[in-house]
């Protein structure tokens, strides 16, 4: 009889198991612990302004689809009424410096970005409007970068560990969101890890806000991101 | 003082009859033992005491900062054993405390009692690595996970170790001591075959070799509200948890003083 192996993958379920019996990682390399105060030195948002680039046919669409996220989450309470607009002139000093995978060279060469990359730049600046975002970073399933403001390769393998486990455990949930995780990573500052199922696969989704985000701002920010993915990966 | 932390991803695996006897075998080895229950369902008080769902414990402490740990303590016939029950406050919700305030008093309260000299503090926790559970797992020195020796039960073993594998982002020095296996019926193959092959793909340290059985006993205990090991008859029950104690002792690496 077989009561387990053909159940789960156990080559999964034992690299699971050595990982845990692994001795704790050295406390300079923890991530976190009573005295964890963050990654402020190596990774501490970036303040410096992007230049504005006029808004591609991409961004305009991005935009039109968070303007419709971000209606639909006022109109259920999720979100304060705001009296502008995300990509309006004068949010451009607000913009860190977006390095999209492609554009910064920062990683092998490889397939060409996917088709909502450019939609991302509006996603940023909807998220600071949205969730007071200091910056935020996209990973897909893989831990591949699609886009990364916040510059700090601990934080980014931290958000994929997190999403991986959780993935799984929450495959059932059946919200927009598979579940969300924060932790805090210096003292003002607070992690969100979101992931995101879309038409592009899973992604991960990491947030640096000042506060843990509630379920209904999750939410939100799951479908904005799930709309800009979902509309550009279509065209 | 090192905190246990007993817990698992499903309901129903035995987490509160391991708790309850493991620390009462701490405490018959000598141990100062605390345990505590975090679990809202009360369960250690249910089982051990008719007056938990009177008492003040856990809940109001993680309510109420100005609660003192020391009058949570409720002494019991052993000297060397203590509970906290899980108290009368019922909503695990701090709305409006800052982010964290929930785990700095988890940690207060696991400091107080260390001040107390208590050596070895037990807590059962809630199904589920969330919430409540999650604030003790990111707090505690170790984890035991029971878990039933039947098929359904060992198939769950992924997502419980997945949710470690997340636990242990936020407390990477907790030591996970394994999978308690938990109602086993010796006579019945299905359940012998789901301890083997559990053993045949865990590594050996994932796996606690100490073996709860299914028994009887632990229900009429419940009803008398005494650990197992005291019951009539009992003394097989005392040497499968000292034995279970020994283990534990074993992989946490602790000799005679801790």
């Amino acid at each position: 009889m077989d009561p387990i192996e053909s159940w789960v993958d156990t080559r999964e379920l034992r690299r699971m198991a050595d990982a845990l019996l692994a001795s704790p990682p050295d406390p300079e390399e923890a991530a976190f612990g009573t005295d964890f105060v963050g990654y402020e030195v190596e990774g501490s948002p970036s303040s410096r302004p992007a230049p504005r680039q006029p808004a591609t046919p991409g961004e305009e669409s991005a935009c039109s689809t968070l303007a419709a996220a971000r209606e639909f989450a006022q109109r259920g309470g999720m979100l304060e009424p705001r009296a502008h607009s995300p990509g309006e002139p004068g949010e451009a000093a607000e913009l860190t410096q977006v390095t999209p995978v492609a554009a910064a060279g920062l990683s092998p060469p490889s397939p060409a970005p996917p088709p909502f990359i450019s939609g991302l730049r509006s996603f940023g600046p909807w998220l600071r409007e949205a969730v007071q975002a200091r910056s935020f970073f996209l990973l897909d399933r893989g831990g591949g970068i699609l886009i990364d403001e916040v510059r700090s390769s601990k934080l980014r393998q931290v958000a994929r560990t997190l999403a991986q486990a959780s993935y799984t455990a929450n495959r059932q949930a059946g919200t927009v969101a598979v579940g969300n995780l924060h932790i805090k990573v210096a003292p003002e500052f607070v992690l969100e890890v979101v992931p995101v199922n879309t038409r592009h696969g899973p992604l991960i989704l990491g947030i640096i806000v000042p506060h843990p985000l509630n379920s209904g701002h999750v939410e939100v920010v799951a479908r904005g991101l799930q709309q800009v993915v979902n509309v550009r990966s279509q065209s | 003082m090192i905190t246990i932390a007993i817990s698992s991803q499903k309901g129903g695996v035995g987490k509160t009859t391991v708790a309850i006897n493991l620390a009462h075998a701490f405490a018959r080895s000598g141990r100062r033992t605390v345990l505590v229950d975090s679990d809202p369902q009360g369960s250690v008080g249910l089982s051990l005491t008719r007056q938990s769902r009177r008492l003040s414990g856990f809940y109001d402490l993680i309510d109420d900062p100005a609660v003192c740990t020391a009058d949570l303590i409720v002494p019991t016939r052993l000297e060397t054993l203590s509970l906290v029950p899980a108290g009368q406050a019922s909503v695990y919700d701090l709305k409006g405390s800052a982010p964290g305030a929930v785990l700095r008093r988890l940690r207060t309260f696991l400091r107080d009692l260390a001040s107390l000299d208590v050596e070895i503090c037990i807590v059962d926790t809630a199904a589920g690595f969330f919430g409540a559970t999650g604030d003790v797992l990111s707090a505690a020195n170790a984890v035991m996970v029971p878990q039933q020796a039947e098929p359904l039960g060992i198939r769950s073993v992924p997502k419980m170790l997945e949710a470690l594998t997340r636990m242990r982002i936020a407390n990477p020095q907790l030591v996970v001591l394994g999978v308690a296996l938990t109602m086993m019926q010796s006579r019945l193959p299905e359940s012998r075959d789901a301890v083997q092959a559990l053993r045949a793909i865990l590594p050996p340290e994932m796996v606690m070799r100490t073996v709860i059985p299914r028994d009887d006993l632990f229900i009429k205990a419940s009803a008398r509200g005494v650990p197992a090991g005291v019951m009539d008859g009992g003394d097989p029950m005392l040497g499968v948890f000292d034995n279970l104690r020994i283990e534990v002792e074993r992989r946490l690496g602790v000799t005679a003083q801790f």
